[in-house]
């Protein structure tokens, strides 16, 4: 059994994507960063999917009743084990009555913590994320709150490992999000587009599972005609008419009336779950066939780690 | 009718959108394309929809391909239409908390709304907003009735509402803006069903009185 005790700003379970429900309104939750969910995984011998728990920006704390093996992966952040510094992306062995405390992010926004047992976390429609506002999946569908006891079955004896240097995502403050033209790009003015990829725009607070609002010096106008409510997905980055455009995240609804302005390319969009406050964003234009490459390029650097192209 | 290319755009490294296709048509064709297992996700807009594919597996281009490739609506056939869903509606009472004051509004006896509601061709728009919540258009326009200043933070499952010339039902329950004059008594939501959801876009729905108001 694992105790919570301290959630901090919001940490929920999180597992694989609910896929194949999108035109029924049901979002795909999951992790916001895929990556460094895949990654935790890997460091205690887990499929990449296993519910983990993620946490926001203050980080969280947790007390094992059992002993098993855990990791930290995402948001850079202190760690440590009955107050002893931990390291993070590597296997830490830890006893029944250890404490594990992860700290406020240096950079980033998201840390998540994986186990080698598994969670009894519930089902919905084929996933065991957890989706706030339609309170379901995960623990009772629900951030997890000072307390809380979550059950654990099944723990295996795994190695422990790190995961290789070169294969850690780094996270700063400086984002930048390559991005292919969406349905309305050729209703952004010129000055919009030097917002968007010369001056780059600042994430505001209104920032959740769902999307991060970003607010440039200036507003960014987008004159499309007036659109019917049309499918949108998580790294979409639509325009409303104030000028504050948001990119959509893990949690988002599945249709939207904004412009549509950019889309995030897949090999990006793990790192829209890092994208703090305050930190500064700037999108790089590419093409479908460019992203396509960078896709294939990265799954590469990461086939012979994971197992499965998660990312 | 064939998909040509003036009917879609990769919209991202894993979006393809289909528009300009009347209603019908691209309905028809989305739930082929759905039903085909080739792409991650089909996903209905009022106006156009969205597939996802994985760009692992196919390039933009071969998926571009693969998508002008399917099968015309002509060759799926007429019988691709989903059947009519007959929707029992139990109105007023406890579970249409806003019936009295809908009929208020719109100037008409109880009578009169359920059976200008019931007379009604409906079909259903998208499923979105919230996860199930079917918009069902159709009703005639003099049943317009804003949505409510305030939303109310739980509605319960099977919700019957109108709002902005429409009905709609809620699935699961979960937050709502919409007055709720009664509720469906057939279960829309079903896990262990293969299609958990009873509402498609695109299908045909008739309600029905329930009960006694």
């Amino acid at each position: 059994m694992i105790e919570v005790l301290n959630a901090g700003l919001q940490t929920t379970i999180q597992a694989g994507v609910r896929e194949g429900h999108r035109h029924f309104g049901v979002p795909g939750s999951g992790p916001a960063d895929l990556l460094s969910m895949s990654l935790a995984n890997r460091l205690v011998g887990a499929d990449a999917t296993q519910p983990v728990f993620e946490m926001t920006l203050t980080g969280a704390s947790f007390r094992f009743h059992s002993a098993m093996i855990v990791s930290v992966t995402g948001a850079e952040a202190g760690v440590s084990l009955n107050g002893v510094e931990a390291p993070m992306h590597a296997s830490i062995l830890v006893s029944a009555g250890d404490e594990l405390e992860v700290a406020p992010a240096r950079h980033g926004c998201r840390s998540y913590l994986a186990i080698s047992g598994r969670l009894n976390v519930s089902e919905f429609l084929g996933s065991r994320s957890t989706y706030l506002p339609g309170g379901f999946g995960g623990h009772e569908g629900r951030a997890l709150k000072a307390g809380d006891r979550i059950e654990v079955s099944d723990v295996r004896s795994v190695d422990e490992v790190e995961t290789p240097r070169e294969l850690r995502p780094l996270f700063n403050d400086n984002v930048l999000l390559q991005s292919c033209p969406s349905s309305e790009f050729e209703f952004l003015n010129e000055d919009g587009q030097t917002i968007l990829f010369e001056e780059g725009l600042k994430a505001t607070t209104r920032s959740s599972r769902m999307g991060v609002e970003l607010s440039g010096d200036r507003a960014v106008s987008c004159n499309a005609p007036e659109k019917q409510s049309s499918p949108v997905f998580p790294g979409s980055v639509q325009c409303p008419p104030e000028g504050k455009p948001f990119i959509l995240l893990a949690d988002a609804q599945t249709t939207g009336g904004y412009p549509h302005i950019l889309q995030v390319i897949r090999s990006d969009r793990f790192q829209l779950g890092q994208i703090k406050p305050g930190a500064r964003v700037r999108f790089v234009l590419r093409t479908p066939d460019e992203a396509a490459d960078r896709l294939r390029a990265r799954w590469e650097a990461y086939s012979d780690w994971l197992s499965s192209p998660v990312i | 009718m064939a998909l040509t290319e003036d009917n879609i755009s990769l919209i991202g490294d894993d979006l393809i959108r289909v528009a300009g296709l009347p209603g019908p048509e691209l309905r028809t064709l989305v739930r082929a394309l759905r039903a085909s297992g080739d792409w991650l996700e089909v996903v209905d807009g009022i106006e156009d929809s969205v597939v996802q594919f994985d760009p692992l597996r196919l390039r933009p281009d071969e998926a571009v391909r693969h998508l002008l490739s399917s099968k015309s609506v002509n060759e799926i056939g007429s019988d691709a239409e989903l059947p009519e869903v007959c929707l029992e509606v139990e109105f007023g009472g406890e579970n249409g908390p806003d019936f009295n004051s809908v009929c208020d509004e719109l100037k008409l006896t109880k009578q009169e709304l359920i059976a200008a509601i019931c007379d009604a061709e409906l079909r259903v728009d998208i499923v979105g907003f919230t996860p199930g919540f079917a918009y069902i258009s159709g009703l005639p326009e003099a049943l317009t009735v804003p949505r409510l200043k305030e939303p109310r933070k739980r509605v319960p499952a099977g919700s019957f509402g109108i709002a902005a010339g429409k009905c709609g039902t809620y699935a699961l329950e979960g937050p709502g803006g919409w007055p709720l004059i009664g509720r469906v008594v057939n279960r829309l939501f079903n896990s262990e069903r293969e299609t958990p959801f009873v509402l498609s876009a695109g299908q045909k729905v008739r309600v029905m009185r329930w009960g006694d108001v």
